[in-house]
Formats: structure tokens, sequence, C-alpha cells
């Protein structure tokens, strides 16, 4: 025994534990306290082997967001080096020509400038000076790779997957003058909506609160090319509408107020679930394992509520 | 056991309890540590295993006479009739059986796979480890281990809030 409560010496059971998937590390915390110690005190190298193979992996900087001065900041790469004073480097030959355009849990979703050439996206990780290129998907990229967003998760996962959210709106110039006739569409005061907790638990479902004509119609169904790095190929992915998915908002979030409005703002992953900032503040929450899709008005929308009622 | 063959080299293998072990140079050679070994030229006569009894070291011996990419070591009469999908199958339901084994029996190969550098081996033994802390609730873990929750109630109780995400 090495004081791990198992026959083994420590060396091998982190040998072990370094084989486990996230959840089951995380799970082995909670064993006893000596596992809880040796896990805690090796949680970077068990988590992410790979990923930040350096002690310190560095910080990674950018400007403003959208600056392509992107740099890291992190030991030298090279072990002869002096590992004590942090490096300086750029990240891609052609740095000039890139911009970030998300990050998630250590890694980077880059693509070309829009005056160069927006349809390269690249996936970086910082920490090694990694990229990958992703291929392109079936369909063409849209503007500015609009509605592309990046979801890894360690602590699930170590393969990363690439989100490119559908971005309607871009076909249909050829029916302009029909789109701009359209009605505005119902838009649900935040005041009344109730919030779900986002976070886990549902709370109990009180059906009055959902409008007798709310049955969502079958194309309210998202699809939504998704690119793995598991199999390095896009796929289709279907996300139905889940409890918390009105008609109103997929109308909302599929018929921008004007024509040059973004769909997709921002995204970030967490547990296994891509939260998307959409235009108008619509909150579209994608649940990759359930294959679901809920939508929430989020308080306090960016063009105001007297325009919207307009 | 293998059998001394024209043109095979051997090497004598021993364990600290005194046993010795005549095994094929190939066979042998599966240990990446073996074959360090042999490749600087440390190994003439006989290498001494340290720390590996007798009984772990003749399965291990048996695990990689099996393993050994050969042409036939085993007693495989009908080699060249049999296709390899259906070799690996076979391997397949060799290991599995090779690995109905008790825990400590389990954990002493573990740790032989691990001295020899047999990486076959330690996926092989580790992996029913991994499946079990993987698949199962924290008491089957604890109990599978032999291991005692040494957390007050309390404690437990904060640590599984923290990881809760990890029991759903």
């Amino acid at each position: 025994m090495d004081g791990n409560g198992v026959a083994l010496p420590s060396d091998l059971l982190l040998e072990i534990l370094r084989r486990l998937p996230g959840h089951a590390l995380a799970v082995s915390h909670c064993v006893c306290r000596a596992w809880r110690d040796l896990v805690g005190a090796h949680a970077h190298t068990l988590l992410l082997p790979q990923v930040f193979p350096r002690e310190f992996p560095g910080v990674f900087a950018t400007y403003d967001g959208y600056d392509p001065d992107f740099a890291f900041f992190g030991p030298p790469p090279s072990p002869s080096a002096d590992a004590h004073v942090p490096g300086y480097r750029r990240l891609f030959w052609d740095h000039w020509d890139c911009i970030v355009k998300q990050h998630s849990n250590g890694l980077l979703l880059v693509t070309g400038k829009r005056s160069f050439n927006p349809n390269m996206i690249y996936v970086c990780n910082p920490a090694t000076s990694q990229y990958a290129r992703l291929p392109c998907p079936p369909t063409r990229w849209p503007c500015s790779v609009e509605g592309v967003f990046l979801a890894f998760d360690p602590a699930v996962s170590r393969h990363y997957e690439v989100f490119f959210l559908p971005t309607e709106k871009l076909d249909r110039n050829d029916e302009q003058d029909e789109w701009t006739r359209r009605p505005c569409p119902c838009w649900i005061d935040w005041e009344d909506t109730w919030l779900p907790n986002l976070f886990g638990q549902d709370e109990p479902f009180s059906e009055s609160k959902e409008e007798p004509n709310q049955k969502v119609p079958k194309e309210n169904v998202f699809h939504v090319l998704v690119f793995s790095s598991r199999t390095g190929q896009w796929e289709s992915r279907k996300f139905t509408p889940g409890r918390r998915a009105s008609g109103n908002l997929y109308d909302v979030v599929t018929t921008p107020l004007y024509k040059d409005l973004r769909t997709w703002w921002s995204a970030e992953y967490w547990h296994g679930s891509l939260y998307v900032h959409c235009h108008s503040g619509v909150l579209v929450i994608l649940r990759c394992s359930e294959g679901t899709c809920q939508m929430v008005q989020l308080p306090g929308h960016p063009y105001g509520r007297k325009r919207l009622r307009q | 056991m293998a059998t001394r063959e024209a043109g095979k080299k051997m090497i004598m293998l021993k364990s600290p309890d005194g046993m010795e072990f005549e095994v094929e140079e190939a066979v042998a050679m599966e240990s990446q540590t073996i074959r360090k070994m042999i490749e600087d030229d440390c190994a003439d006569t006989a290498i001494l295993i340290p720390n590996i009894n007798s009984k772990i070291l003749s399965r291990v011996i048996e695990y990689c006479n099996k393993h050994v990419p050969t042409t036939g070591a085993t007693g495989a009469a009908a080699s060249d009739t049999v296709a390899p999908a259906a070799l690996a199958e076979d391997l397949k339901i060799w290991d599995a059986e090779f690995i109905k084994v008790n825990r400590a029996t389990r954990f002493d190969l573990i740790q032989a796979a691990s001295y020899l550098n047999i990486k076959g081996l330690l996926d092989l033994t580790s992996q029913t480890t991994i499946d079990t802390i993987s698949d199962n609730s924290l008491e089957e873990i604890r109990s599978f281990l032999s291991t005692k929750n040494d957390y007050l109630p309390e404690e437990e109780q904060t640590i599984r809030r923290e990881n809760q995400w990890a029991f759903q």
C-alpha cells in the first residue's frame, strides 16, 4: 500500500486515473481522501495531458477581442531554454491575417480576416502552438463565418466540436421584398417570461404558461452542422424544441429586424450544452446529449423594447 | 513452454524466488525493458527480474508467448489458413480468459506490466479497473478496490456536491 487505499503504487494508480474519462475522474475524487489528494495534486496532467503538457501553460492575450495582434505568453517551447522566463510568441506565421473569433476552455477558434480569406477556419491550442484547419462544410460559409462556434470541455471529452448554426436570413436575399413586408414577430415581454434555471435542474413546469397555439410546428427543428475532431468530418445534427422553446422565439431568431443584423453573437460551452446569445436578446441553448434546443428571452435586449413594440 | 529450436536464440529469465524461465528472445523482447537490456548487451546468460515473483512472471511469459507477432510460435499449426481478423478475435477471447484473476493478482500483473513495459498487458490489466471506476457507483468502486470511505458525512456531502455533474 502506498497510502492511497489501493494495493498499487501511486504512480501506477495515476497511470490508471490518467486513462479515465473526465466524469469518472471527478467521481474518483469522492472515493476517499487519499484519492482526492492524489487527483487534486495532479489535476491538470490528469485532465489534459495533451492539451497542457507543461506545468504552467501560459497566458493568452488578445487586444479587445478582435485585434490580430494576439500572442501567447508562456514557457519557452524547448526544455533546454531557460524554463523560468516566460516567452512571448505569436501564434501563426500569418497572424496579421487572422482574428480570434471565440475561445473555449483553452482552445481558440481562429478565422481569416474578411479582407484576406474569411473561409479559413482553424482550431488552435495556444499552449502547444498546434492548430488544425477545418475542412469546408458541405454548404458554403456565410459572410465572416457567422454562427460558427467552438465547443470544448476537457472534463467531458478530449475532442472538440465546432457548431455551424443556421444563418437562414442570409439566404433570403432573393425574396427580400416579401421578407421586409412580413409582420413584426410577436414579442414576448421579458418581464412576464419565466426564466428557467439555465444551469441544470428544471423547475416544475406549469402548463398554464404555454399558450394554446404553441404546438411547435415541425419546421422549428434546428438543423446544425457539427464538425467533430473525433471523426474529422461535418455532420448534420437535429435539435428538436425542448420544453422551453416557444414558436414565437423561433420566429424571432430566424427573422431578424433588418437584413444585416447578425443572428448569432457569441456562445459559451458548458457541461455539454452550447449557450448561444443571438440577436434581440434571445438565448438559444443546444443540449447536445438530449438533442434538444431551448430558447429564452433574456431581460433587457439590445434595441430597447420601445422599438420592438413598433 | 517454448522448445529449443535451431536458429532461435533463447533467453533465461530469473525471478527473485529462484525460478528460471527459458524463453525465446523474440518473446522476451515483447517487454521493452528486456528489449533494451538485450540491445545494450546486458543479457549474456540470464536476466534477473526483480520484484516479480515466479507465479506472476510465468503468467507474463504466457501472455508474451501468445502475443508475440510470430510465424507460429505457440503451436499455431493452422496459422496459414486462419484469417488475421479471426486471429485477432481469438486473441481477444484469450485475453478475456487470461484476465479472469483475482484482484491481488491483477494488481501484481499491472505492476509487472508497468515495470517490464509491456504496453498491451498494461492496457489489458488496467482496463478492468478503469471500467469499474467509469461505470459503477461510488460504493461499488470502493468495494471493488477495498478502499474505505474516510470522509466525514458532511465532508462527503460537500465533495459530492462539488462534483455533482459527474454523477448525472
